[in-house]
């Protein structure tokens, strides 16, 4: 039987160079949905590319893909383009750059029809509006003569599935289609594409990291590494790990207050004139070894929250109060307080050697050269790197050794509190592990208090005993993260948590030493 | 697949019905800021020409004069008025048309610079013309080659283009067009009274020397532009719709990379005018370039202060045009400040 | 992005052409062929020849020399009036990078007033007013470069102020002067080095400009520009006049465009945050 598209011994490689993406073959049915899997580098995306025919400049692709039985690799351009968007159709994965910012979606999304001559000027406007609404924008929500810089990244991705969809292909690629959007969006985005697939019979080729993705979308899937597939069978979910978590924290007296705020409140100025409430009067406390957690959705506030704690910004109502004092004000001393950034590419200055980066967080202390030098060697061995990366730049090391090494930055000035802004968000799976073993491993060590914030309510459940969920600028629910987790009380609670692709956490009852003070 | 023109866009647009707001008061703000601009620039130019050098009547007279001729003298030109008031009182008289007397020729400056412009603005025209008419297709046919031979030869050629001074062209054209194969005037001007082709014949040297450089950089911002919009995933969505990568260089890169070379061509504008004052000497041209460096030699401040603030409106209207039109082409600008 | 291994050439390419003409200019400072301001009038318009390897000016002098003395007048003046719109305009960026609000305003309207104003025509009000002179070039090709360093310094430096290791600099306490001057310059210095190289190559356009004119370093001190001016006189019969000193000002700028386009094109893929 002819499968709708059959891919045999495909090769993509530079002309001359080794191969990245090595024999790939596979067939997917009319109708069906296979899921390729893969760290970054093992050829995924260049696969789904060399399908549509839209590798990057300077790449040729080898061997068979066939379409109804029809050899498509080696097509003339013009040939290949009448197939695009007509019969395979792609959905890439920066949905913030793939519209045209200088057309309005409404034509961007009939432009597949256009292009492919599909009915009169009339009929593809109709059937644009409607693609539109198919995909949650209608009228009354997004206009279709707004133009894509006027919507979020969320509803761009929907601009882009309507358009991909427009022309009624048989095949849908899709490119890591949610990775670059909110987690509840990300999920939003998936059921969407789950219905449209079922509801249109399309075929479905799934590109992603994230085995939850593949999991909830596909029930087949390819693992690939290295360019090569590795293994192929069915999608299996990923499987919970780590510490079980109390559903109450013990009862003892509560150690002394380290961080309050008290009605904390910030406003921005928006270029129309309009002001937008990010922090809406915030009520939180911190007290000294304890490890809260601050989850909420993009756009809730939490990144400002973070900045109007650590004394970045002042806030423009409220108190702010770390050990007595405000740590806005220039003459607070810095170091009782200590930040951890989310990306570990951005947060070292690349001119700097990682010495100089690391006693950094001691100007303003009065050290010797001597006592710095020690406190910096110190923190790097805590974070188990050598002594000789003192000397060295950033760029020397991998995402997890920098992640480390901000860490250890954060451990040098011997803070009380370390805020940890999405730690691990940009480090691949099993290096989320380690560098978590290790937080969890310093906080133990120290007595440190944690303020992690993030919007993966698994790592929080694992590092922290208290967590606050934020939205819109407020906090909405507060308490011991079990509580939390099993039985959200707030929507936006139990939209992050619909919004995991894992089973749900492991609950048992407290184990004497689970947590300490 | 026709080229057919898409009417989608206006459909949309008449459901919206007119401009948005946004666009309105940003292109209010600019001519505000324009004017602003201009206003300080002749505060400048004031300063410059009729402080620095001293008393104007010394000047005119030499310093051999006698103190009652040059109070007279003063007092005729209106320079024992305070300086606010007599910079104020030029403005306005700038504003109304009374650009004053030449002292070197006697005449009305106004009438002056209505003779000399019909000289200059078609040079500079002309000059305009040659340099999209060069510089956007071949920026257009590099980026199209983009890294292959076509590519690197016009950029080489484009980058030699714009490091050779406007005026040596200028003389280079001169010796051979003139001197060697003696098709074209070598200088000079014989007014426009004697026929359109003579008077362009005198105008195509000059403006080619102006133009070259000019278009040597267009080219290399235009495929600047066009191969970084290639590169971005709008046109790969594009091609992923069913567009070839030509058709979808034409219908996506193109629009879009309008406001880069739009706003290059404002800047390049004050060199266009720079590099005109000094080809109109080369080629003894009677233009407003030429006036201006007869002034200097000649101490003719007045009228200096006069060419010297029309130069600056130019610019300064110029690049207000180019800003109102960035407005336009690109929808982004519009409600970001 | 893979190593561009053709952009490498335009930068050594750059840098032989630019000194081809940098190093006898240099040399003049201490020695040349003649004296450039020798007047021989026997030997007035002569073709190369031994004595003078590229041949004699109407007054008869040797134009090697005067070509070298006048690439070294142009050299001056160029680099005087970059260091007066570095020194001047990349302060201005970097203070309205780090303070925002009106002094940013500021700076735009200020940079918006300076580009109005061609350097041909700030220099011929200058030299209307006080004579032309050596100052007076560098003032007027200064004062026009001046906003195009405040500019991109701005740019360069508001991109760097909102990452994530500035912030840590800001959460160790430090000032802003000290966080400009320790993070954000240096980590825009190489932006800064292109435009000097290619404000440079402007500069020495400009000047030549000027020099024609009369505008720029008062005779008998030679410039390439006033050596043009000359020449024309005497186009038919003796093109070479005309040729050389064009030619010399050509290659300057082209090695500087060269060179200046390379750094442009090493950087590029190092702009990013990853090597």
């Amino acid at each position: 039987m002819i499968r709708l598209l059959e891919v045999e011994r495909l090769t993509v490689r530079r002309p001359g160079g080794p191969p990245l993406v090595r024999e790939v073959s596979f067939q997917i049915a009319r109708g069906e949905r296979l899921g390729i899997v893969g760290a970054s580098g093992s050829g995924k995306s260049l696969t789904a590319l060399a399908i549509a025919g839209l590798l990057p400049d300077g790449l040729i692709a080898e061997g068979s893909v066939r379409l109804d039985g029809r050899e498509i690799l080696d097509l003339p351009e013009p040939e290949l383009a009448r197939l695009r968007g007509r019969r395979i159709a792609m959905v890439f994965q920066e949905p913030l750059t793939a519209l045209d910012p200088a057309r309005r979606i409404g034509r961007q999304v009939a432009e597949p029809l256009a292009i492919h001559g599909l009915g009169t000027q009339r009929e593809r406007i109709a059937r644009a509006e409607a693609m539109l609404r198919a995909v949650g924008l209608p009228p009354e929500r997004a206009s279709p003569a707004l133009f894509p810089h006027e919507l979020s990244g969320g509803q761009r991705q929907r601009v882009l599935i309507a358009a991909a969809l427009a022309a009624g292909p048989d095949l849908l690629l899709a490119d890591e289609p949610t990775t670059a959007l909110d987690l509840v969006i990300q999920r939003q985005i998936l059921d969407l594409l789950d219905e449209l697939v079922a509801q249109k019979g399309l075929a479905l080729l799934l590109v992603s990291h994230d085995e939850g993705v593949i999991a909830r979308m596909c029930r087949q899937v390819l693992v690939m590494a290295g360019g090569r597939i590795v293994r192929s069978g069915p999608a299996a979910v990923p499987s919970a790990s780590g510490a079980v978590l109390p559903l109450q924290p013990r009862d003892h007296p509560g150690p002394p207050a380290l961080l309050t705020a008290t009605g904390v409140s910030r406003h921005y100025r928006l270029p129309g004139g309009a002001t937008r409430q990010a922090v809406d009067r915030v009520d939180l406390t911190i007290a000294a070894g304890e490890a809260v957690g601050l989850v909420g959705g993009s756009g809730s506030g939490k990144s400002t929250l973070v900045r109007l704690l650590t004394g970045l910004e002042p806030p423009d109502g409220g108190v702010v109060r770390l050990d007595g004092r405000d740590p806005a004000e220039p003459a607070a001393p810095r170091h009782p307080v200590q930040l951890v950034f989310q990306d570990p590419f951005d947060s070292l200055d690349p001119r700097w050697r990682v010495g100089r980066i690391l006693a950094e967080p001691l100007h303003g202390l009065r050290l010797n050269p001597a006592e710095r030098h020690r406190r910096v060697l110190a923190a790097l061995a805590e974070v188990g790197l050598p002594a000789e990366a003192v000397r060295r730049h950033p760029h020397a090391f991998s995402g997890g050794q920098r992640q480390r090494i901000a860490i250890a930055r954060a451990l040098v000035a011997h803070p009380r509190l370390v805020v940890l802004d999405e730690p691990l968000s940009a480090l691949d799976r099993p290096l989320q592990e380690q560098v978590l073993e290790l937080l969890a491993a310093l906080r133990r060590r120290h007595g440190l208090a944690y303020l992690l914030v993030s919007h993966d309510l698994d790592i929080v459940r694992r590092l922290c005993s208290r967590v606050l969920v934020m939205a819109e600028g407020r906090i909405v629910e507060e308490g011991p993260v079990g509580r939390v987790l099993l039985h959200p009380a707030s929507a936006a609670a139990r939209a992050l948590l619909a919004a995991r692709l894992g089973p749900p956490p492991p609950v048992a009852p407290p184990k004497a030493g689970d947590y300490e003070p | 697949m026709g080229e057919r023109p898409d009417p989608g866009d206006r459909s949309y647009r008449r459901a919206l019905g007119g401009v948005k707001p946004g666009g309105v008061s940003r292109g209010v703000a600019r001519i505000a800021a324009a004017l602003l601009t201009l206003l300080l620039a002749s505060v400048l130019v004031f300063l410059a020409l009729n402080v620095l050098p001293g008393d104007p009547a010394a000047v005119m007279l030499g310093t051999e004069a006698r103190p009652d001729t040059l109070a007279a003298l003063r007092r005729q030109m209106g320079l024992d008025l305070p300086m606010p008031l007599r910079w104020w009182q030029w403005l306005t008289g700038l504003a109304r048309g009374e650009l004053g007397t030449s002292h070197t020729y006697g005449v009305l400056v106004a009438e002056l610079v209505a003779t000399r412009a019909v000289v200059s603005v078609p040079l500079a025209l002309l000059a305009l013309l040659v340099a999209i008419g060069l510089g956007i297709p071949a920026g257009l046919f590099a980026a199209t080659r983009h890294r292959r031979t076509g590519d690197l030869a016009t950029m080489a050629v484009a980058l030699v283009g714009l490091s050779v001074p406007a005026f040596w062209i200028g003389i280079l054209l001169v010796l051979l067009f003139a001197i060697g194969l003696r098709w074209l005037p070598a200088g000079g001007f014989p007014g426009w009274d004697a026929g359109i082709l003579p008077g362009i014949a005198a105008l195509i040297l000059p403006a080619v020397a102006l133009g070259l450089p000019q278009a040597a950089v267009l080219a290399r911002v235009t495929r600047t532009a066009i191969v970084e919009i290639m590169r971005l995933d709008f046109v790969r969505t594009a091609r992923s719709f069913g567009l070839t990568r030509t058709q979808a260089l034409r219908r996506h890169a193109l629009p879009n990379a309008l406001p880069p070379i739009v706003t290059v061509l404002g800047l390049q504008f004050s060199f266009l005018l720079a590099g005109a004052v000094i080809v109109e000497n080369v080629f003894y041209l009677p233009g407003l370039g030429r006036l201006v460096v007869q002034s200097v030699g000649g101490r003719d401040l007045p009228t200096l202060a006069c060419l010297v603030m029309l130069l600056v409106t130019a610019v300064v209207v110029v690049n207000l045009a180019v800003d109102l039109l960035l407005l336009r082409l690109d929808p982004r600008l519009r409600q970001r400040g | 992005m893979a190593e561009r291994p053709d952009r490498n050439w335009s930068l050594w390419l750059g840098v032989a052409i630019t000194l081809a003409i940098v190093l006898p200019a240099a040399l003049s400072l201490v020695w040349t062929p003649y004296p450039p301001a020798a007047i021989d009038i026997k030997a007035r318009l002569q073709g190369w020849s031994q004595a003078h390897p590229l041949g004699t000016d109407p007054f008869g002098r040797d134009v090697l020399s005067l070509l070298m003395a006048g690439a070294r007048n142009s050299f001056g003046i160029a680099l005087g009036a970059v260091a007066l719109s570095v020194g001047i305009g990349v302060p201005l960026g970097a203070l309205a990078a780090a303070r925002g609000g009106w002094l940013d305003n500021l700076l735009m309207r200020g940079s918006d007033l300076l580009f109005a104003f061609p350097a041909v025509l700030t220099a011929i009000m200058l030299a209307a007013a006080l004579g032309p002179s050596m100052g007076v070039a560098i003032l007027a090709i200064g004062l026009f470069n001046l906003p195009v360093f405040a500019r991109v310094t701005r740019s360069a430096a508001v991109r760097i102020w909102p990452r994530a290791f500035v912030q840590a600099a800001r959460l160790s306490g430090k000032s802003r002067t000290r966080i400009t001057l320790e993070h954000v310059l240096p980590n825009i210095l190489d932006q800064l080095l292109v435009q000097v190289t290619l404000q440079l190559a402007l500069a020495i356009l400009t000047e030549a400009g000027l020099g024609y004119l009369g505008l720029s370093v008062p005779p008998p001190a030679p410039t390439l520009g006033r050596m043009l001016a000359d020449a024309q006189s005497f186009l038919a019969v003796s093109p070479r006049l005309a040729i050389l000193p064009g030619l010399a000002i050509a290659l300057a700028v082209l090695g500087l465009n060269l060179l200046g386009d390379g750094l442009r094109d090493r950087l590029d893929p190092r702009l990013g945050r990853q090597p």
